[in-house]
Order: structure tokens, then sequence, then C-alpha cells
């Protein structure tokens, strides 16, 4: 009856492991895949000039089918008017450049997360920023 | 005490895989921050040329804005990196044409720009010690 006891004590322990493991992986998946999708849409960007409204609507539905996460959760923060390619650096960063921000809430990021952390301090953010050329031309 | 020598082991060991596959996967994070920023530095290399030279058929790298655009986008990530971890990135830049020379077979104009990324240990575990990481990206013109 002691061991019984002691194994109903240690295994919800041994189990936060075991699940922790399991929510590392998966994030670590989801990061990789936010960074993927991202990359792929800064090339597209890169051609068109800036992030159109497609580009972000397709990044926006793809993150959030992927990830089973609601679309307006997903933010996509980036010039929309058009950057032009420049023969020239401008060392401002403020002509030839296109900036760019995603933010994607991607789960928890601990296990047992409702009894250990506080309310809505679990949740695990990507963001994704960057400053790439423009390639389009005038 | 048996079963609590026993139980201790194995917490031990858990808790050590936790810090190593945490660390693990932050190292892998940064290298796929750097080669992302060393392709996208490349890219931004290799975009400025000689437009006079351009206009007989030769394809030749701006060497002076080349390395002025790639000096913004390090100095960006370095400042975006310091607010994650103490460390410096550093680049190196490699232009390549036919004035330049080229480093392979393909005789092709390129950009190469390798990033090395200095830091305090990555890994907080004693018998693993990984202090610097380097990353190269490429952009070739065809």
């Amino acid at each position: 009856m002691k061991q019984f006891i002691v194994l109903a004590a240690v295994l919800p322990l041994m189990l936060l492991f075991v699940a922790q493991y399991a929510i590392d992986q998966r994030n670590h998946a989801a990061t990789a895949f936010v960074e993927e999708e991202v990359r792929a849409a800064c090339e597209e960007a890169r051609s068109a000039g800036c992030f159109t409204s497609e580009i972000r609507e397709r990044l926006v539905r793809s993150i959030s089918g992927k990830l089973g996460i609601p679309a307006a959760s997903v933010s996509v923060e980036a010039d929309d008017s058009v950057v032009y390619r420049l023969n020239y650096f401008d060392s401002t960063g403020e002509r030839g450049l296109i900036r760019y921000k995603i933010t994607v809430p991607i789960g928890p990021m601990t296990a047992y997360s409702g009894f250990l952390s506080p309310a809505g301090r679990n949740e695990r953010t990507v963001v994704i920023a960057g400053t790439m050329a423009s390639e389009r031309l005038p | 005490m048996k079963v609590f020598i026993v139980f201790l082991c194995i917490l031990i060991i858990f808790v050590g895989f936790f810090v190593y596959e945490s660390d693990l996967s932050n190292y892998l994070r940064i290298e796929g921050y750097l080669k992302n920023l060393s392709e996208e530095a490349a890219c931004a290399a290799a975009m400025y040329y000689d437009e006079a030279r351009f206009g007989q058929g030769i394809y030749i790298l701006s060497e002076t804005e080349g390395r002025k655009a790639v000096e913004y986008i390090v100095a960006e990530a370095n400042s975006a990196l310091s607010s994650v971890r103490e460390g410096i990135l550093t680049y190196e830049l490699d232009l390549f044409d036919s004035e330049k020379g080229f480093d392979g077979t393909e005789q092709r104009p390129a950009a190469q720009v390798t990033l090395t990324y200095t830091c305090d240990d990555l890994f907080r575990l004693p018998f693993l010690r990984v202090t610097s990481v380097e990353r190269r990206g490429r952009y070739e013109i065809k």
C-alpha cells in the first residue's frame, strides 16, 4: 500500500517530463514551419517590392490552417507600399529596403500549464522580423 | 531509501535531458536564423553592380555598396540578437566576378557572406561547449 501511494504521488511528476517533451517537439516543429513559410513569403515580397495583400493572405491562411490557430491571431506588420530596387545602398535604410515583422502565437510553452503557470503567461509566441532589399525594378 | 535514490537518479537524468533539449533547440534556431540572414545579406550584396560595365555585357559587383548593405543588415541582426543573448555577430563578404576572379568551375558572378556569431557557451551541460556558430550564404547570378 505504501509503495502504491508513493507511485501515485510520483507518477504525475514523472509524466510531466513526457508531456513537456511532447510540447517542446511540437513547438519546435511549429517554429520551423513558421520560419519556412515566412521565408517563402519574403522571397515573393522581395520580387513584388512589398508584402502585397495576396502574399499576406496566403501567409496567414497557410500558418493558421496548418497550426490550427485563428487567422486573426497571426500578425503581419510590413510595408505595403511598393519599394523599388536601387543601384546604390541608401545608408539611412529608408529606400530600397522592405521591413517586416510576423508574430504568431503557437501554443503553451510548458505542460500542466493551467496548474503550474499563471493564467495567460504561458503562451509561446514566435516573432520573425527582418529587413531585405527589394528586387523590383521601377 | 533505495526507491528515493532511484527516483533522484531518474529525476537528475530527466532534468539533464531537458536542459540539453532546450539548449539544442535554441542552438538550432540560432543556426537557422544565421542561415537565412546570410542568404539575405548575400542577396543584398549581389544587387549592386557597375552600370557602365553592365552596358558592355559584363556584370561587375560593387564592393562598396555591397559592403554597406551587408553591414546594415548585420548591424540590425546584432541588435536583435543582443536583446536575447550576449554575443557578437561578425561577417565576411566575398565577391566573385570576372574582375575579382571566380572561386569555382562555374564562372558566375556571386556574393558570399559568412556570418560568425560568438557568444557564451550555448549549452549549459558541463561536458558540452559551443561558443560560436558559423553559417554561409551565397547568391549567384545566372
